[in-house]
């Protein structure tokens, strides 16, 4: 007899300890939207496009936070900056400013450290790495949560950390990887504009996303 | 040329063609301000190397006096591009 409903109200964790269900037959099991991330979006690019797009049907009131993923993301255009654009409008312009500081990390060669990244105070993006190299499979790879999105009262804010294959590159041995690290303060439009995120694009410096998953979460707050 | 938003991928318009266009082209050149930060940047690398020479107790030959000026004088160009194309830096005295 198939199992159709499992109560667990009341029922004390020890009180199974051996009971084991075949994955085939758990079909519409789900956990609650009440803790962790919300996966929203899946986007693969496997060929050349001008941007990968986060619009107002996915970032909205029902999260405040948001996460992106983005495994081996690459330029048709080598040695190109990796940059996230934000909307108030849901694209119709990207004019967001924002305060951001970045670091690169050497991870093998030299184990350098300092400051990268020249976008500055005055910028309508933030800058995600540098110099990504396009050969496929290679690219960067980055986490980025993005904090209060949808807030008005206040500023907005992110934290990203990104791993990739600098554009000199030549394998484990003989170039330099990196590790990039770097947050921003999202201002608005204007140094008293508050006005909610409901879009995010993604491109780089120049020329097409040549591939790369990126996926958007919503960080559930209670 | 196209995007895609939230997964679906869609061709572009003429304006989000041309306002792609132009991003790349302000990324390219950057803003005055980001090219200006590149320069002072650069140049005070270059004076950080030399400044030992400025101690009481070392006296600076003219050709280096000549090449800290030009070092300092060196942000009264405004640079055309991040690559700092138009900026011809001084060269260091033998």
């Amino acid at each position: 007899m198939a199992l159709t409903k499992v109560r667990t109200s009341g029922m004390a964790d020890s009180a199974i300890t051996t009971a084991k269900i075949a994955d085939s037959n758990i079909t519409n099991a789900k956990l609650s939207d009440t803790f962790g991330m919300v996966h929203l979006n899946t986007t693969t690019v496997s060929s050349g496009v001008a941007n990968v797009t986060f619009s107002s049907s996915l970032i909205t009131d029902t999260y405040m936070d948001y996460k992106v993923t983005i495994r081996f993301a690459a330029g048709a255009t080598n040695g190109q900056a990796l940059l996230v654009y934000l909307s108030d409008n849901n694209g119709t312009a990207y004019d967001i400013y924002a305060e951001q500081h970045m670091r690169y990390h050497d991870l093998k060669a030299s184990l350098a450290s300092g400051n990268a990244g020249t976008t500055g105070n005055s910028a309508f993006n933030v800058q995600l790495g540098a110099g990504t190299e396009s050969t496929a499979n290679k690219g960067i790879n980055a986490t980025i949560t993005f904090i209060g999105l949808r807030q008005t009262t206040g500023f907005k804010a992110l934290r990203y950390d990104c791993i990739g294959a600098h554009d000199n590159d030549g394998g484990h041995n003989t170039g330099n990887d990196y590790w990039w690290e770097g947050a921003a303060k999202i201002i608005g439009s204007s140094n008293s504009d508050r006005t909610a995120i409901n879009n995010l694009k993604f491109q780089f410096a120049s020329g097409n996303v040549a591939q790369g998953t990126f996926s958007l979460y919503g960080i559930v707050a209670s | 040329m196209k995007k895609i938003v939230d997964g679906i991928e869609i061709e572009m318009t003429d304006a989000e063609i041309a306002s792609k266009q132009a991003e790349d082209k302000q990324n390219l050149e950057g803003t005055l301000v980001q090219r200006m930060s590149v320069l002072r940047n650069k140049r005070n690398n270059l004076l950080a190397e030399t400044d030992w020479m400025a101690s009481s107790d070392v006296t600076m030959s003219n050709d280096w006096k000549t090449y800290r000026q030009a070092l300092r004088d060196i942000t009264k160009t405004e640079p055309t591009d991040m690559a700092l194309s138009n900026i011809t830096f001084p060269t260091k005295p033998s």
